[in-house]
Order: C-alpha cells, then structure tokens, then sequence
C-alpha cells in the first residue's frame, strides 16, 4: 500500500479544508514548525483507514473541532495496483465511501468499510500491521510492542503480533512443515469445541486449561455418572433394607417356629398345668396339716390343762406337807429364838457391867496420869521461878552498871572529836615547826672549853650543841665579845609556817581546855578512860539485852504468870479425889502406885500413858461386845418376830390349802382322778401330733410352695410371652413382607443390577469422553508447545529483515527478540545489553529500525504497508541520525515511509520527498463527500 | 429299571449383564430362557424321566412377575417332561421370597423340592433335596440325607446347591456340602449346583453347570449333563452335552507387529468354525505398535466386532512404539513431530510414574494428532 494523498475538514484544528497531495509513495517528509498540524493529520489517517464512520464517543470528540463540526477525512491510497480513495465523515453526517479511481466502482457506508478492510487485509477494524508500522509523535521513542496499547500498556487485540506471523507465515512453514500444523491445531480444536470451553485455544505453558463445555458430552456423561450414582446410592440403600428384611424374616420364620411348634407349644401348656396340680395339691396337702396342727394344739392344751390340774393338785398335797413340817420348824424356832433372847438379855447385864469397871479404870487412871503430869509441872514452875529470879538480881545489877557508865560519860569532856581536833592541831604544829625548821636560820654554838654560857640572846645562855632557830632580828651577845645581830632575812615560808603554827596552837589550846586538861597526853589518858567506860557499858547493855531484851518487867510478869500458874494447878485435891474414888474398882487398881500423902506416882508417865491408853482400849472393846450383843439381842428379837410373822402365815396357807384339797381321806382317790384324766388327754394330743406329722410329709415347705408358685407363673408367662413373641412376630412378618412385597412389585430388586450396568457403561463413556478430551488438550499443548519450540526459527524473517539496518547504525549488533517479537536484548561486538538499560536515543533508534525491519517483512509478504513516523528520532545524535537516515533511505525503496518532523532543518537533509498543507476546495453544495481533483503539490 | 435324567442347575434367569450395552444384555437374557427349551429338547430326546435343576433357577428373589413366569411357561410348554426345582442361594425358600409367591403358577410338571424330606418320583426313585432356605447358611444342607432311610432297591438321587468343602470358592464360601456325600448319604448320584462350569467330584457326585455361559470364564459352562443309570447301586454314566448357544472367550494377543492381527484372526476363525455370530469376545492386547499399525488395529478390531456377538477390546496395555519421524504423516513436518514426541515422552513417563489414567490420556492424544494430521494432509492434497 501507498498513501498518495490525504485530506481533511472541520478535523482537530483543521476549520478549513486543507490537502497533502503528490505523495511519492517512497519516502514522504512533512516538515513544519510545532502546531502545523502533524498529529492532527496522523490521527485522521488511523482515522480513516481503521475507525468505522459511525464511531463517536471520545474518538470523536478528539477528531471533532472545539467549535464543533463533522470530520471529514478523504485519502487516496494505492494497493494491490489499484488506485482507491477513501472518504469518511464522523459525527452527524456520518458516511462512508469508497471509490476506485479511475471510474471503477463505490461502495458506500458498510459495504465501503467492509471493503476497505478487505483491501487492507484487515479483521475486524483492526490495525494489524499498521498498528506495528504507524507510530504516533511520542510513540516512537519505545521498541514496538505488539498488541498492547501504546497510549495505556495495556494489552490490547489489535492484530499486529497476528500480522507479523502471518506475514512471516511462509518462514513458519519453511521452519515447521508448512500451514499443516496450524491446520492439525485447528482441525484438534474443531474436535474439541464440542467437549471443552473455548478457552482450549488459548495456548497456556502448561497446557490448554480448558473444562467440560456446559451441556457438552463430556459434561452430560459427566453429570450422568454422577446421577446415577446418587441413584445409585439410593437403589442400594433401599435394596440393603429390603435385604435386611429378607435376612429379617428368615430370622422371623426360625424364630416363629421354634415358638409355634406345636409340640414345644404343647409342652409349655403341660407344664403350666402339672405345676398347677402339683400347687394345688400342696395347698390342700397345707390345708389339711394346718388344720390337723389346729387339733393337735387343741389336744395338747387339753392335755396339758389336765395335767396342770393333776400337778396342780399334787404339789397341793406336797405344798401342805412342807407347810406342816415348815410350821413345826418355824415352831422350834420361835422357841430357840425366845431361850436366845433371854440369853442375851443376861449377857448384856455383864456387858455394860464390864463397860462401866472399864469406865472407872480409865478414868482412875487418868487420873493417876493427871497427878503425875501435876507434879512434874508444878517442879518445873517452881525451877523456873527461881531462875527467873536469879536473872532478875543480875538484870538489875547490870542495869545500875549501866547508869554508873553513863555518869561517868556524861562527866567525861572529851569527845571523840575533841581528841581528834587536838590530835590533828598537835601535827599541824609539828608539820609548822618543821617547815619553820627547814626555812629558819639556826644557830648553833659550841663553847670553847670554859666558855660554856657566855653566848646568849637577850638574856638567855645559849646551851652548846643546841641549836636555835633565828627567826626574827636576834641580837646574840658573846659574853665579852659582843653582840652579833642576827637577822633570818625575808622567808614568808617561815612567816607561814609559824602563823600555821601558832593556829595550831591556838585550837590546841582550845581543845585542851575545853576537855578541861593540861596537855595533849592528859587528853588522851581522858579519852582512854572515856573509852573503856563506853565499852563497860556496851558490854553490860549487850549482857542486859541479852537477860532481858524486853526489860526488866518482862522478868516481873513471867514470875507473875507463873505464880498465877501454880496458883491455877492448885494443890491437887480434884486430882487425889478421883484416884480415891476408884479405890472401889478392885486390887488391881491404878491408884496403888500412888503415894496418898505427895500425891505422886512413882510410875513414870509414859508408862502411865500407855496403861491408860490400854484401859481405853479394853474399856472400847467392852463396849464392843456390849454393842454386838445389844445388836444380837435386836436382831434375834427381829428374828423371832419375823418367825412369829411366818408361823402365822403357814398355818393360814395349811388351813387355806387343806380348804382346797378337800378331807385328807378323800385325797387319794382325788388324786388317781385327776392323775388317769390327764394322761387320756396327753394320748390323745399324742394321736394328733403323730397325725400332723403324718400330714408334714406331704407338705412343702415355704420356700418350697413360693417356688412351686413361682414355676407356675414361670411357666403361665412363658406361655403368655409365647404367644406375644408370636404375635410379635406375625406382625413384624406381616410388615417385612410388606416392605419386600413393595420392594419386589416396584421391580427394585433389579434396580441395583440396572442401576449398576448404567454407571459402569456411563463411567466407561465419561472415561473415554474424558480420555478424549484430555488427549485433545495433551495434543494441542503439545502443538503448542512445540510451536513455541520453534519461535526462534519463525522470527528468522525479521531478524534477516532487521540485519541491513541494523548494520547501518552498529557494527557487529544483533537484536535479541522475545515470543512476541519484543527486542530484549542487543548483543554489539560480543557483549549483551539488556534492551532497557539502553539509553533513549539507542532504544528510539532501534525502535524505529525494528519497525523498518517490520516493514520489510510485511513487504517480502506482499503486504507492502506505508510507515508513518510523527516526530520521530528526537534524541538522535548527528552521527546517528545520519545513519538513521540512511538506514530511512534504503528501506524506502522497498515500502513508503511518510515522516513528518518540526525540526525542519535536520530533516531537508533526509532527502525524499516532501509534501506540504495546501489549501483543499471540496465541491460547493451537494453532498459533504465530493470527489476532489488532485492539487499541484509544491514539492 | 434304568434311569435316565438330565442334570443342570443355575439358570439364573433374570440376570442382567449389566456390563454389556442394552441389546446385548437382553439377547443374553433371552439366551438363559431358550436354553430351557434345549434342555427340554434334550430331555424328550434322551426320554430323561425328569430334569433336575440344582439350585438357582432365578438370579434374584426380587424379580417382576413376568421373569418369573417366563422360565415355567418354556417348562410347561414341555409338558412330558417332569421338572424339578431346587430352591438355591440366589433364590432360597425363604418367607417372603421369590418361591413363596409362585406356588399358585407352578405347572403340573413341575416340582419344587423346598423342602429336606424325600420326593418320590414314581415308584423307584426318591429325591433327596437340599433346598436352602436363605442366602447365607453355614451348615452342610446334605447332612440330613445320610439318616434318611427309603425303600430298599429305589434310586436315591440327592439333589443340592452349594460349594463342596474345600472347592470352588474358598473357605468362606457358603452352604459347604461334604464332597463324600454320596457314599455317605448311599446316593446313587448326587446332582449339585452352584458351580457354572461342568465339573465331576467323583463318580456319583457332578455339577452340571449352567446351560448357557455367562462369563468370560474357561470353566466348561454351556452343558447339561445326561446321567444314565442301569439299577440301584450303580455307577451313573453321566454325559455332557452342549446347551450353550453363545460361546465367551477371553483371549491375549502381545503385538509388536500388526501381522500378529492375522493370527488372531486365524484363532479365532479355529475356535468358531460355524461363524462368530454367536461368539463374545474379549481381546487384552498388549505389546508395542507403530502409529500407523495401532490405526491398523483399530480398523481391524472394527471389523472384528461387525462380525461377533460382542467384542471388548482392552488395549489400555498396547503402547505406541517406533520412531515417530518415520511416520510418513511428519515427513518435514518438524513442529507436528515434535508435538507427538511430546505426546509420546508423556506416554513413557506416565507409564514410570504409573500413572495409567495418564498414559492412556496422552497415547489417545496421540492417536488424535495422527489422526488430525492424516485429515488435513488429506483436506490440503484435495
């Protein structure tokens, strides 16, 4: 195909109707500045070419003018030798036409589009080939990518990747056999478009994903297996029933006749009624011996009764017998009681006679024991009266003592403190003297043989070998020599030890005078006299306190006391009238020891102690047997009237049993009457017992009866639930067979069987369907596969057509493309470079030269297609752009390339030819659609 | 006096070949019917006093009245000849079961021996059945037969369905019959059922049969058997004669060339010299083919079930073998070959990971991509 010229109205920007005419239909350049207009004409070319005239929506709003208006584009092309002209107005008057020029035919509208797109060997509007070939301004800086929008990326169904195989469809068949295995791969889908979805044609790399077509036969055969299966299900579930009624009622038919057989039948009512005569007959067998105890227990009481009275009467005649020889006996004894009694009365006389002399004895010698104890206690005061009395005279003594000592110490004027006073004044002054002594200034003269005396101090000789102390200014006169004036210089020591000294002095002086003596020795001798008188008196004070701590009244009242003592003892006349008053109580009376005229005992008090503790104790045992006989006599007293009680009670029985017994004549015979009635009536309980005891043997026990019993009930409800079991059975029989009876009728037994068949024919057609349509994708998967095995070959066209321009801009360069035809890689002078890591000149330059090579295929195909390039080569350096431009060059003999550019300058030295914007003159009224005549182009 | 009767057993009428397609399900059917007219045939033509059919005459117990009557109405069409029937596993005299509901349709001819008690038949022979009375019974039905006394000098026939101890189907199977029943019981023959396939126990004691086949089984079945005896005490002669009126055969054929087809072929041609209409065939193929060959086997297995009452082909184990780019159908056509080298290499694998479902998915890929590669060779060269 080549564009020859193209014209628009009321297009874009394009108000009025403008023209590019003259096309040479090898390469065409449009130069002009930006806004010209370029890519309002590029679009009214896709426009014409490959939008229907009835299309609106945004296409048409961008197509159409601000102003509005309706778009009218008109080309003429050249295609399969023929001259055309396509005219197409959007919008409201939308129309279409095609025209062959020269006077050939038109076609209008619909038919116009349709053989449009047959002289563009399109489908569907498509662009196909076009779409890889004409490239919008901004469009051309990307490699071309097949089949995917360039304005969205997004992929898109426009037949350009469907174009270059078919144009390289010749290499494919050259490569894989030909058209046959696109042939085959339809031929496989036509077979299973029946079977699966439509997508089995979408070639997958893991294989067609297609599923059993909805209705199809794989999905009928399908679906039949899976409803005869649940119908299957049912059929069994319904048949398993029915076979477990079957296998039911063979239980039910065994059962029921071991239950109905009439012998075993027979035998359980047998049973029922051999236990019941056996029951019944040992009820009677019950009967009869309770009845027979009934007369036995009547016999026996009777007997018994009879021999009761025979005993009875016996033990009368025996009871009377012991009583009378019981009253004879309680006769002697009442008798034996009363001589006892007497016995005792005397006995008791002694007793208390034996009591009273015991008395006496105690007493006496109590006596005798109080006289002595007298005596002994009437010494003892005395003794101590007298030395109270003693103590007393020396008591008083020490208490003169004492007085005189304390005379003497009030006379005394020396004072313990006295005596140390004058004691320590003493020191003093010798402590004085002798620090005077050391700090005086002595003189010390020695006479020259008979001179002795001649030196004195005043007066005064002074005494050879005695030295005197200066202490004040001393004139000592030498006897015919002179005087020496002594002065002891100025010693305070001296001064104070002298005044201490004289202080001294002067309290020794007070102290002596106030003890009222002459010296300090005298004063001592005082003390001393005053110290032995104070230790005198302590002593005697200690000596008094010790006799008499409470004074001497103490002494005074003890004497007193004792004197109201012996006055109280008395003279011990009660004592000697009671020892005399036992005189009577016999020789060997305690009073023998005692001396009459003193009073006193010679028997030493413990051993008249212990006598009267011996008396006491003979005197208690007298009254002792005193008290057992007192207490013999009650109890015998008791005892003969207890006897008395008794005697009267017997004769009373003896009167009241002979009342009973009858004259003692008749006895006997009463006797032997009562005797023989009571031993009839015992033979005749006899009888009965042995009839009872007969009668037991046939008895059952309790036990025995309530098992009896029991096996009755057994037996009667064996019959019962025999018969229940039965009619269980017959009921349950009655619906099983029913249910069978249903089962059989409605022809289910075979239903399982046909069910069965069914679903293993329809599983083995659902099999081979699936087989079939699973080896149908396997085989198309596989043809796919292979094909996509085989792509590197098919692309051997492009890669052929790519060389020469390839080789125009690179040396030693090959493209890399990928399943879709997508440059991914360049290899230049051995080393590979991913295709988008290129820069954007080297990727817009080979974009450009891969479309060239496009180009070039479609053309060897016979599908010669026109290059539209807007704007292209943008960053193109010179150097390159010159290659480029050769490369333009050398594809244009082959094929039209159109190019428009606002880099005018660059491009004029492109070559080619150019074409320019004339003005376009439709025909004035009529139709919009006009045929046009060619305008001159300014080349 | 000699006695002569025909001995078979499991008819089983009523049996759906439930595996086979509807038509021929129902030929089989009708083929167990029409066997009882042979046996009649046979009967009149051997003056049997009786048949004796041991067990199973009714596959199921279940089955729509018309089933039931058919077999008694070929019975009573054969009036002279006395039939008896004995209840079976598949058809015990169970309450409720298929039995019960016939005794107001059995002919005249006809006894059923439902009951283990003697059956007179005339005046010197006694039967002695063991009908079983439910499908699963695990005691020996004959026992009873030893304690039975009968006149002296009379033909005690026994009559039973059941495995033999020990025979036929293992240790589980039911209604085991003591193999030493006849010398035990006395009989003069024991007539059992059970077994399809003709089968002598011992010299008095056979099963018969089924009449006609109804498996692939190399068992003898397809007979009745003709017993002959002289007197009381007697070894029977007991004679097999043919009923059958279809033929199964199961056969094996290892391919690795299609010119095995012709020896197949010949085999069985030998098998039914009087034609294949009546013969059910199954063919396990296995072995190793060309594409072209396996096309050579389907054409020749087509033509093979025109001809036979049935054909079931299982060629699952028949693998397609060979060098694919000698097929003359990818001749230059490397993307083709390719894709059925693909096809191929599944195969194999498929047959590694034992993965049948697979092989066979792929091998029929295969097949349709030879077969899609013939077509348009042939739509291009038109």
């Amino acid at each position: 195909m080549r564009l020859r010229a193209l014209r628009v109205a009321d297009v874009g920007g394009f108000v009025e109707p403008v023209a590019l005419e003259g096309f040479s239909g090898r390469l065409d350049l449009l130069l002009g500045p930006n806004e010209t207009g370029k890519s309002t004409l590029f679009r009214a070319l896709q426009a014409v070419f490959f939008q229907k005239h009835s299309a609106k929506g945004k296409f048409l709003t961008r197509l159409t003018p601000v102003r509005g208006g309706t778009p009218l584009i008109e080309a003429d092309f050249e295609i399969g030798g023929g001259n055309w002209r396509v005219t197409k107005q959007f919008g409201s008057g939308k129309t279409a036409m095609l025209q062959a020029v020269g006077g050939g035919a038109s076609w209008r509208n619909a038919d116009a589009e349709a053989k449009l797109q047959e002289l563009l060997e399109l489908s569907d509007a498509a662009p196909g080939r076009f779409g890889a070939l004409w490239v919008g301004q901004r469009h051309g800086l990307g490699v071309p990518v097949l089949d995917v929008d360039p304005d969205t990326s997004r992929a898109r169904s426009a037949g350009e990747q469907q174009a270059l195989l078919a144009a390289i469809e010749q290499e494919i068949d050259d490569t894989a056999g030909g058209t046959l295995a696109s042939t085959v791969r339809d031929l496989l889908l036509e077979m299973a478009k029946p079977l699966l979805t439509d997508s089995i044609a979408k070639p997958q790399p893991d294989g067609p994903k297609a599923k059993p077509r909805r209705d199809g036969p794989l999905d009928r055969a399908l679906r039949h297996c899976s409803d005869l299966e649940e119908a299957l299900e049912v059929a069994r579930t319904r048949a398993a029933e029915t076979a477990e009624s079957r296998l039911r009622l063979e239980a039910i038919e065994r059962e029921l006749s071991q239950v109905m057989a009439p012998d075993v039948a027979k035998k359980r009512v047998d049973r029922v009624g051999e236990l019941r005569r056996k029951f019944e007959a040992a009820q009677k067998a019950a009967d009869r011996l309770k009845l027979l105890t009934t007369e036995r227990d009547r016999a026996d009481a009777v007997a018994t009764r009879e021999e009761a009275a025979f005993q009875q009467y016996c033990e009368g005649l025996e009871t009377v017998h012991s009583l009378l020889k019981r009253r004879d006996a309680l006769r002697d004894k009442r008798d034996h009681l009363v001589a006892d009694i007497k016995t005792l009365e005397d006995q008791q006389v002694v007793f208390a006679h034996d009591v009273d002399h015991a008395e006496q004895t105690v007493v006496q010698a109590r006596a005798v024991y109080d006289a002595q104890v007298y005596s002994q206690r009437c010494a003892e005061i005395r003794k101590e009266q007298s030395r109270l009395r003693l103590e007393l005279d020396r008591a008083r003594r020490l208490e003169d003592d004492v007085h005189r000592f304390h005379a003497v110490l009030r006379s005394s004027r020396v004072t313990s403190e006295l005596r140390e006073t004058a004691r320590r004044a003493q020191r003093d002054i010798e402590l004085a003297e002798n620090r005077m002594d050391a700090a005086s200034t002595w003189l010390n003269v020695e006479y020259l043989p008979g001179k002795s005396g001649d030196i004195a101090i005043g007066d005064a000789p002074l005494s050879a070998g005695t030295p005197v102390r200066i202490t004040s200014p001393t004139d000592v006169v030498i006897a015919g020599v002179g005087r020496l004036m002594l002065s002891p210089g100025d010693n305070n020591d001296i001064g104070d030890a002298k005044a201490q000294c004289d202080a001294a002095q002067r309290l020794l002086s007070d102290a002596l005078q106030a003890a009222d003596v002459a010296d300090l020795d005298a004063l001592e001798a005082m003390f001393a006299a005053r110290a032995e008188a104070e230790r005198a008196l302590s002593d005697a004070v200690a000596t008094l306190n010790g006799i008499a701590p409470d004074g001497l009244r103490t002494f005074e009242a003890r004497l007193g006391e004792l004197e109201d003592m012996l006055t109280d003892l008395g003279d011990g006349s009660d004592i000697e009238a009671e020892i005399l008053a036992g005189d009577d109580i016999g020789s060997d009376g305690v009073a023998a020891d005692i001396d009459p005229g003193s009073m006193r005992t010679s028997v030493p008090l413990p051993v008249l102690e212990a006598r009267v503790r011996q008396f006491k104790l003979d005197r208690d045992a007298a009254r002792a047997r005193l008290s057992q006989a007192e207490q013999t006599f009650k109890t015998s007293a008791l005892a003969l009237e207890h006897c008395q009680d008794k005697l009267r009670d017997c004769e009373t029985k003896i009167l009241e049993f002979e009342g009973h017994l009858g004259p003692s004549d008749e006895r006997a015979n009463m006797s032997d009457a009562l005797r023989i009635a009571g031993e009839d009536a015992r033979l005749v309980a006899r009888e009965a017992q042995l009839a009872v005891v007969a009668a037991r043997d046939d008895v059952l026990d309790g036990a025995a009866l309530e098992a009896l019993q029991a096996q009755v009930k057994e037996a009667e409800q064996c019959v019962t639930e025999a018969a229940d079991r039965a009619q269980l059975l017959k009921d349950e029989r009655a619906e099983r067979l029913a249910l069978i009876m249903a089962f059989d009728e409605d022809g289910q037994s075979q239903r399982v069987d046909q069910l069965e068949g069914e679903l293993a024919r329809a599983r083995r057609e659902a099999t081979r369907l699936t087989n079939y349509a699973e080896g149908l994708k396997l085989a198309i998967g596989a043809l796919d596969r292979a094909r996509a095995q085989s792509h590197d070959r098919f692309a051997r066209p492009v890669y052929r057509a790519l060389a020469p321009f390839l080789e125009a801009l690179f040396d030693d360069a090959e493209v890399v493309f990928d399943k879709d035809f997508r440059p991914v890689e360049i290899c230049r002078n051995g080393a590979d470079d991913a295709f988008d890591l290129l820069s954007d000149g080297t990727q817009e330059q080979i974009g450009l030269l891969v479309r060239l090579a496009f180009g070039r295929v479609f053309a060897e195909a016979g599908q010669s297609t026109p290059i539209i390039l807007d704007d292209p080569l943008a960053y193109a350096d010179d150097e390159r752009l010159a290659k480029t431009f050769r490369a333009l060059e050398a594809a244009s003999a082959h094929q039209q390339i159109f190019l428009m550019s606002c880099r005018q300058s660059v491009f004029r030295k492109l070559g080619g030819h150019t074409v320019q914007l004339d003005r376009w003159y439709p025909d004035a009224g009529g139709a919009p659609i006009r045929s046009s005549t060619s305008q001159k182009l300014t080349a | 006096m000699a006695l002569t009767f025909i001995h078979t057993a499991d008819w089983q009428i009523g049996k759906l070949f439930k595996r086979f397609p509807d038509e021929m399900s129902g030929r089989l059917q009708a083929a167990r019917l029409d066997a009882i007219d042979r046996l009649g045939a046979l009967a009149r033509s051997r003056k049997a006093r009786f048949v004796l059919v041991a067990g199973d005459v009714f596959d199921a117990e279940g089955l729509p009245l018309k089933v039931r009557l058919q077999p008694l109405k070929r019975m009573e069409a054969f009036g002279d000849v006395r039939w008896v029937l004995l209840p079976g596993n598949h058809d015990p005299a169970a309450a409720g079961g298929i039995w019960s509901k016939m005794s107001g349709h059995l002919p005249l001819n006809v006894s059923l021996a439902d009951r283990a008690e003697p059956l007179e038949i005339d005046d010197d022979v006694v039967i002695l059945p063991a009908p079983l009375r439910q499908r699963v019974s695990s005691h020996d039905p004959t026992a009873w037969m030893v304690a039975c006394e009968t006149a002296r000098d009379v033909y005690r026939i026994g009559l039973a369905h059941g495995s033999v101890t020990g025979f036929g189907h293992g240790d589980d199977a039911n209604a085991l019959i003591d193999p030493m029943r006849a010398k035990s019981a006395e009989l003069d023959y024991l007539a059992l059922g059970d077994w399809h396939g003709a089968m002598r126990i011992d010299a008095r004691t056979w099963y018969s049969g089924t009449p006609e086949p109804d498996r692939f089984s190399d068992n003898e079945s397809g007979n009745a058997l003709v017993v002959e005896i002289a007197a009381p005490k007697a070894e029977p002669k007991v004679e097999t004669v043919r009923t059958a009126f279809f033929t199964w055969v199961a056969m094996s054929e290892a391919l690795s060339d299609s010119a095995h087809l012709d020896g197949l072929r010949s085999r069985l041609d030998a098998a039914f010299p009087d034609g294949l209409t009546r013969a059910l065939v199954r063919l396990d193929l296995t072995g190793g083919l060309d594409l072209s060959q396996m096309s050579d086997v389907r054409a020749w297995s087509a033509a093979l079930d025109a001809e036979l009452a049935y054909l079931a082909v299982r060629d699952d184990g028949l693998r397609v073998r060979g060098d694919l780019s000698a097929h003359p159908a990818f001749l230059g056509q490397s993307e083709l070959l390719a894709a059925a080298q693909l096809l191929e290499g599944l195969v194999a694998s498929s047959d590694e990971a034992d993965d049948a479902g697979r092989s066979r998915q792929a091998q029929v890929g295969l097949q349709l991509l030879l077969d899609a590669v013939e077509t348009a060779i042939e739509e291009e060269a038109a």
